[in-house]
């Protein structure tokens, strides 16, 4: 019986507008949404590439001229033209390294969060600078926005279900052929049920395989166990979808009234859920405004300039194996108590910063719980995870610059506070990111 | 073949249909008249389980229509006023579809001579179904029922709205099935067709079956008058 109804709702569809739009509309969609995926994780590779070849192109150079020093072929005149000094080697112009979050095989299907969180950042001595592609850098950024495969399947996938599936038994209604529908030997639940299973297998295929050619021919690799994980929550969505179909064919309701009640349930789950949502979190936990934050910054700095020869004082009383005492250079004394104001505003920076990442903590952690009620937001969150786009990765460079900082600072900071020089074979042990 | 006994169902406080009784042998054409309201369509329907009956019971081929639904409904082809068929659809894709769902599989010659036997002409057969006029459209449920071997035929009002030629084309087509064994109900406003077409024709008026006659025993204008008497009562 089912294949008798498929291969007649197979006949039926096929001579209606809602399928060919869809066969021709969701493909061409899925398309362009990877090739600017696609596209977008390309520029970030070529961004990586070129900024590791930057790099490795200065500190090349400074161990050739250290070389050509050592030789005796080359002189240097002031202290920061001395590429055996740590300081030039780890603070100054482009020294330092950049931490990548590099792109997981899935990033081109979800942007995420990539329009506002960075991907990396450069690491000196005393700053950790977030980066960003901007327009001049990457103006594809500007172009592609955020029209990903994660928007086209969250968003618009359950347009083209309900163009497909809210007329099923409404519309025979209308026509007047469920009248013989009924006086057949068969429960109508039943004929009802499999069309839409054969609509939601026909929607189903035309998205998977749109996804499976376009991802080969963008060189998305989706034949791994993330492809199939991506496979069926694509087709739990687009059954959540069908289902609520299928109810509202199940009550007595005319196509009108199934069209506007589904789309009325799409911006239910689509819009005003996930604004519920936002008006909760932000309600129970208020995260203080980046105004305050910023004025909470100034005044940390400010305070550590106003009692910076106190923090220093300290610090040497604290470290005295740290410091060389005597006649030394101007740039170690300037330097030595930058780097020893750097820490202190850090210090006190990372305490104040505690009571606004708590409270966003919090709203993250609710709004996750909260995601349960909307199956478009809790798919949209699993795409960004899988894609490695989600707040929680983005955020974690962060952590990432922090942690290679630290790196950074325990090879550079003991040679520094010795005052002593680099050789140009301790050159190669300069610290990278894994 | 078709046994109403003692129906009664009720819309509200409306009596539909009262302590109905009625049967309908094997080649038998048993019109049903009555005006607007008299309950013929809700008997049709009870017939075909679409209504849940507050007294009595309706059998088909022995079996009680409330207990098995679907294999009484194996048993017929029902025509309403006004046959509603896939438009986009041929004839031949329609007949095909529904033969279908009885679990009949009809190839498209097979269901072109069914078609055809019920008066359907081929190249029509061939045609979206959305060009149709009733009467084609009738001539395909007919297809339908034959195609099926149909045992009983319930028919709701099935000449209103065709021209002369039209009716007459379906009444024969009816005698077939009367003569192919099947046993028919036809519920119908149409006093000449149900006198030249039926066998035995019932008069109902408020939900009752206050007359019933046999055909052949009544002129035209005897039935004409004795319907009118009914309905005047």
């Amino acid at each position: 019986m089912m294949a008798h109804i498929f291969s007649f709702e197979w006949l039926h569809i096929r001579k209606s507008g809602a399928f060919w739009g869809t066969v021709i509309v969701l493909p061409l969609l899925i398309g362009f949404s990877l090739f600017l995926g696609s596209e977008r994780i390309n520029q970030q590779e070529e961004t990586i590439a070129g900024i590791v070849a930057e790099e490795t192109s200065f500190y090349d150079g400074m161990r050739t001229q250290l070389e050509a020093i050592e030789r005796g072929d080359a002189e240097v005149d002031a202290w920061f033209q001395n590429p055996a000094n740590p300081l030039v080697l780890g603070q100054f112009g482009q020294a330092g390294r950049h931490i990548f979050l590099q792109p997981k095989p899935l990033a081109p299907l979800a942007a995420g969060q990539l329009d506002i969180l960075p991907y990396y950042g450069k690491v000196t001595l005393t700053t950790m600078e977030p980066l960003r592609d901007n327009a001049l850098e990457n103006p594809f950024m500007q172009v592609s926005g955020s029209f990903d495969f994660a928007f086209v399947l969250v968003w618009l996938v359950p347009l083209f279900i309900i163009v497909m599936g809210y007329n099923v038994i409404s519309s025979e209604r209308e026509s007047g052929t469920y009248a013989l529908l009924q006086s057949q030997p068969v429960s109508i639940r039943s004929i009802l049920i499999q069309k839409m299973i054969f609509r939601f297998l026909l929607v189903f295929g035309i998205i998977i395989l749109s996804l499976l050619v376009w991802s080969v021919l963008f060189g998305i690799d989706l034949f791994n166990i993330q492809g199939l994980q991506l496979i069926a929550a694509i087709s739990l969505y687009a059954a959540f979808w069908f289902a609520l179909c299928v109810l509202f064919n199940l009550f007595r309701t005319s196509s009108a009234v199934n069209a506007v009640g589904l789309t009325g349930l799409w911006v239910f789950f689509l819009l005003i859920i996930p604004s519920v949502i936002s008006l909760i979190v932000t309600s129970l936990h208020p995260v203080p405004s980046r105004a305050l934050w910023i004025t909470e910054q100034r005044t940390i700095q400010q305070s550590v300039q106003a009692e910076g020869d106190a923090i220093f004082d300290t610090w040497v009383v604290d470290h005295p194996e740290e410091f060389v005492e005597g006649d030394t250079p101007q740039f170690y004394n300037t330097w030595i108590r930058r780097f020893v104001w750097a820490q202190a505003t850090e210090e006190r920076e990372r305490e104040a910063e505690r009571q606004f990442e708590e409270p966003r903590e919090s709203q993250a952690q609710l709004a996750s719980r909260l995601r349960v009620f909307s199956p478009p937001m809790t798919l949209q969150a699993w795409l960004e995870q899988k894609a490695g786009t989600d707040t929680d990765r983005l955020r974690s460079l962060e952590n990432e610059m922090r942690a290679f900082q630290q790196e950074w600072q325990e090879f550079f900071l003991p040679r520094f506070q010795r005052l002593e020089f680099f050789t140009s074979d301790e050159l190669a042990d300069i610290p990278a990111p894994q | 073949m078709i046994d109403i006994e003692n129906l009664t169902k009720c819309f509200g406080n409306t009596v539909a249909v009262n302590n109905l009784k009625l049967n309908v042998a094997k080649g038998e054409i048993y019109c049903l008249l009555g005006a607007n309201g008299a309950g013929k369509t809700t008997t049709i329907n009870s017939l075909l389980n679409l209504v849940q009956l507050e007294g009595g019971s309706a059998k088909i081929g022995g079996m009680n229509v409330a207990d098995e639904p679907l294999k009484t409904k194996e048993k017929l082809t029902y025509i309403p006023e006004n046959l509603s068929l896939y438009p986009s659809l041929s004839g031949i894709e329609n007949l095909r579809f529904f033969c279908g769902l009885s679990g009949i599989k009809l190839s498209d010659s097979k269901a072109v001579s069914y078609l055809k036997e019920a008066g359907l002409q081929v190249d029509s057969a061939h045609k979206r179904v959305g060009g149709y006029s009733k009467g084609m459209r009738q001539k395909v449920g007919i297809a339908l029922a034959i195609a099926r071997s149909s045992e009983v035929l319930l028919l709701d009002e099935p000449t209103s709205g065709l021209d002369p030629a039209a009716s007459s084309d379906f009444a024969t087509l009816l005698t077939d099935m009367k003569e192919r064994g099947a046993a028919v109900l036809m519920a119908t406003h149409d006093l000449f067709r149900a006198k030249e077409t039926g066998t035995k024709i019932g008069i109902m008026n408020r939900g009752s079956l206050v007359d019933e006659l046999n055909a052949a025993d009544v002129t035209h204008s005897d039935l004409e008058k004795i319907y009118l008497n009914h309905m005047r009562a």
